[in-house]
C-alpha cells in the first residue's frame, strides 16, 4: 500500500496496513539540529527516512499581484493578533464594501499544480489555508472583532462574507485546475485556548459554522477530503464540526482541556478521523525516547485505525530532541 | 445608593457601557456604566466606594463565570470596556491623590514570545480588580522589567508565556528580577506552565486563570 492510498483509507475510516505519519512542519530554526541528528541534507531527505506518508503542499503564493500585495492587505502596525487592521473602527458596511478586496484573476496555480505533479505517491493535503478566522482577528484586532460580534455584527459578516467568497473562488479554481492531485482540502484557523474555545459557542454558530459550512461543502463538492486544523480545546464543537463535514482534526493538542485520546475516542470514535496528538507541550520535549515510544503506542491503541500520528503542533520547536522525533516516527510506523 | 452601586456592578458584569450601547439587547436603552457612574458622583458617593462596589464586583462576577467556563472571552472584553468608560469618570480623583488604586503590577508576555490575549485578559482582570496596570506588551525582555521596576519599585511583576521555549526565558527574567529586587513578589502564568515549574525557576506563584490570581492578590494584599 502506498502512502497516498494508507492515508486517504484511514481518513476515510477504512483500516489500513499500518499506522500513518506525519512528522509535521518543523519549526524553521529546528532543521538544523534535525539533518545534523539524522544525517540528511533535505527536508525530502528526512522525510523519506522517518516514513512520512503525508505532504502538506499549500497553495501559498497563488495570488499575484502585480505590485505584489497579498490577497487581503491588513495594513496592521504590528505583529500581534490584537493589534488592529484597516477595519479596527469601521461600523458601516459601506466601508468593508469600498475596500480593495482582492481580485481572482490574479491567482495563479500553474506552479502549484507543478509542485503536485512532483509529490510523489503521498498523501497531499491542499488548497489555501483558508484561515478566515485568524485573518478576521487581523483585520480587526482580535479583541475588535470579538467584541464586534455583540456590537456591529452586521459589520463582522459582510467582512466575513468578503473574504469567505475569495476563498470559494479561489479555492474552486485550484481544486478545477488540480484535479485529483489533491487528495484532502487542508485548511486551518486556531479555534481554541488550552482550556475552551476562543469565542462563546453562541457567536461559533453564528459567526463561524455558515462560512465554514461553505468551505467544507466546496472541498466536498470536488470530491476532497476535509481536514480541519485548529489549535486548542475544540471539543465543544466537534460534533457540529463533523456535521458539517469535517473528516479529520488536526493537530489534536493533547494537553488542552477534552482534547486527549481517551476523550475523543469516547466522544469520536470511529466517527473522524485524527492526525496529530502527540503532545509538544510536555512529553516531546521533556520526555525520554521511550516515553514518547509507549505514548504513541498508547495512541495508537486507542485511537486506532482512525489516526495518524503526529505531533500536536505542526512546527516542532528546536527544543524537541531529534531523539523523541525519532522515537515517535519508529513507533508510528511499528506494526500494523 | 446601595441600588444603585448594584446596578452599576450589574451593568459592568452584562457589559452595558452607556445607554446608547445596543448590547446587551435585553438591556436596550437602560442606563449604562457611564450614566450609573455619573450619577452615583453627581450623589457624592466617594471614587473610591464607586470603584470597590460597583465596578470590581461585576468585573469579580465575570471573571468567576469565566474561570468556570460559562463565560468566554468576548464577554471579558464587554465587560472591561464597560469599566473602561467609567473609569473616565473616575481617573481625575485617582490623579489627584483624591482616591487610591491598590497597588502597581507590571506585566508582559516574555522576551520572543508575541501570544498576547491570555495577557491583556489578566490585565483587563488586574484593572477591573482595582490595580494599575504596567503593560509592557509582547516579548518584554529581562530588561525591559528592569526598567519599569526602577520605575515603580514597589510593584509585583506578572509574567506570561505559551511557548515550551519562551517559558525558559521567565527563568532568567526571575533569576535577573531577584537579584536586584530580591522581595518583589513575581507571578507566572501561560498555557504550558505548572506550580512545579513557577516553585523551580523561583517565580512565587503559578495562576492558571486572571481569577485565581487576583484572588491571590486580594488574598496576600487585602
Ligand atoms: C502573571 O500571571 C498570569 C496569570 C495567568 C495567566 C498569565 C499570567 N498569562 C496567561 N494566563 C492565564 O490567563 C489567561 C486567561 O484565562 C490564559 O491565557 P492563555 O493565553 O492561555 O489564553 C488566552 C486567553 C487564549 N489563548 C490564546 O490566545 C492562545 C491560543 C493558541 C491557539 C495560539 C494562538 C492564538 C496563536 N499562536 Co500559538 N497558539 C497556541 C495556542 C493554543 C493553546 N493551547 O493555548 C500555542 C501556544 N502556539 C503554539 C505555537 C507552536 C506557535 N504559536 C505561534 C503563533 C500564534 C499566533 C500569532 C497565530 C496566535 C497568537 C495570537 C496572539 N496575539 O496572542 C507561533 C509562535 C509565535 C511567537 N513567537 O510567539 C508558533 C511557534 C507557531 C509557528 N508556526 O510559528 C503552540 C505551542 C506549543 C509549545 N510547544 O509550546 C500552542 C500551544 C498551540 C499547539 N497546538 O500546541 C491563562 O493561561
Amino acid at each position: 500500500m502506498t502512502s497516498r492510498e494508507r492515508l486517504k483509507k484511514i481518513i476515510a475510516g477504512e483500516k489500513p496496513d499500518r499506522c500513518g505519519f506525519w512528522l509535521g512542519n518543523p519549526h524553521p530554526d529546528s532543521w538544523q539540529g534535525l539533518h545534523s541528528y539524522f544525517g540528511t541534507n533535505s527536508e525530502e531527505e528526512l522525510r523519506l527516512l522517518l516514513k512520512d506518508d503525508f505532504r502538506w503542499i499549500c497553495a501559498w503564493n497563488v495570488y499575484k499581484h502585480p505590485q505584489g500585495k497579498p490577497h487581503f492587505d491588513m495594513q496592521r502596525p504590528g505583529n500581534t493578533l490584537s493589534e488592529g487592521g484597516v477595519f479596527a473602527d469601521t461600523d458601516s458596511v459601506a466601508e468593508v464594501a469600498a475596500f480593495a478586496w482582492p481580485d481572482p484573476q490574479y491567482l495563479d496555480f500553474s506552479e502549484y499544480r507543478k509542485t503536485l505533479e512532483n509529490a510523489g505517491d503521498f498523501y497531499r493535503a491542499g488548497g489555501l489555508w483558508s484561515p478566515f478566522f485568524h485573518e478576521l482577528c487581523d483585520i480587526f484586532g482580535m479583541e475588535n472583532y470579538f467584541l464586534k460580534m455583540y456590537l456591529n455584527p452586521e459589520v463582522v459578516h459582510a467582512v466575513t462574507r468578503r473574504m469567505i467568497d475569495f476563498y470559494l473562488t479561489a479555492n474552486r479554481l485550484c481544486f478545477e485546475q488540480c484535479g485529483n492531485l489533491i487528495d484532502g482540502f487542508f485548511f486551518g484557523n486556531d479555534f481554541g485556548s488550552q482550556k475552551d474555545l476562543l469565542v462563546n459557542p453562541e457567536l461559533f454558530r453564528e459567526f463561524i459554522f455558515p462560512y465554514f459550512k461553505e468551505l467544507t461543502d466546496l472541498g466536498i463538492q470536488y470530491h476532497k477530503q476535509i481536514i480541519l486544523h485548529s489549535c486548542g480545546s475544540i471539543f465543544r464543537v466537534m460534533a457540529d464540526l463533523i456535521s458539517l463535514g469535517v473528516h479529520a482534526f488536526h493537530p489534536i493538542q493533547a494537553k488542552a482541556q477534552n482534547m486527549d485520546a481517551d476523550t475523543l475516542q469516547a466522544h469520536f470514535g470511529g466517527k473522524v478521523a485524527f492526525l496529530g496528538g502527540i503532545d509538544t507541550q510536555e512529553l516531546l520535549v521533556n520526555g525520554s525516547p521511550d516515553d514518547v515510544i509507549k505514548e504513541v503506542r498508547r495512541i495508537k491503541n486507542t485511537l486506532g485505525p482512525g489516526i495518524v500520528i503526529s505531533p500536536s503542533h505542526e512546527a516542532l520547536l528546536p527544543n524537541v530532541p531529534p531523539q523523541n522525533v525519532e522515537a515517535m516516527a519508529y513507533a508510528a510506523v511499528e506494526g500494523n | 445608593m446601595q441600588n444603585q452601586l448594584i446596578e452599576l456592578s450589574y451593568a459592568i458584569e452584562r457589559g452595558k457601557e452607556n445607554q446608547a450601547s445596543s448590547y446587551p439587547p435585553d438591556m436596550k436603552d437602560q442606563p449604562g456604566a457611564y450614566e450609573l457612574t455619573a450619577q452615583l458622583l453627581a450623589e457624592n458617593v466617594k471614587p473610591d466606594e464607586i470603584l470597590k462596589q460597583g465596578l470590581m464586583p461585576g468585573m469579580q462576577r465575570i471573571g468567576e463565570k469565566f474561570a468556570a467556563g460559562s463565560a468566554y472571552i468576548p464577554d471579558i472584553l464587554i465587560s472591561a470596556r464597560a469599566m473602561k468608560t467609567a473609569m473616565t469618570l473616575l481617573k481625575p480623583f485617582f490623579d489627584t491623590g483624591e482616591a487610591v488604586l491598590r497597588g502597581t503590577i507590571i506585566i508582559g508576555t516574555v522576551a520572543g514570545d508575541l501570544h498576547d490575549i491570555g495577557k491583556n485578559i489578566v490585565r483587563m482582570a488586574l484593572e477591573g480588580a482595582g490595580w494599575q496596570v504596567i503593560d509592557l506588551g509582547v516579548d518584554a525582555t529581562s530588561e525591559k522589567f528592569l526598567s519599569a521596576l526602577q520605575e515603580y519599585p514597589q510593584s509585583i511583576v506578572g509574567m506570561s508565556a505559551l511557548l515550551t521555549t519562551t517559558m525558559m526565558e521567565m527563568e532568567k527574567s526571575v533569576a535577573l528580577i531577584k537579584d536586584k529586587y530580591p522581595h518583589t513578589p513575581i507571578f507566572v502564568g501561560g498555557a504550558p506552565l505548572t506550580t512545579a515549574f513557577a516553585q523551580k525557576i523561583g517565580a512565587d506563584g503559578y495562576f492558571p486563570d486572571p481569577h485565581s490570581f487576583t484572588t491571590h492578590l486580594n488574598n496576600i494584599l487585602p
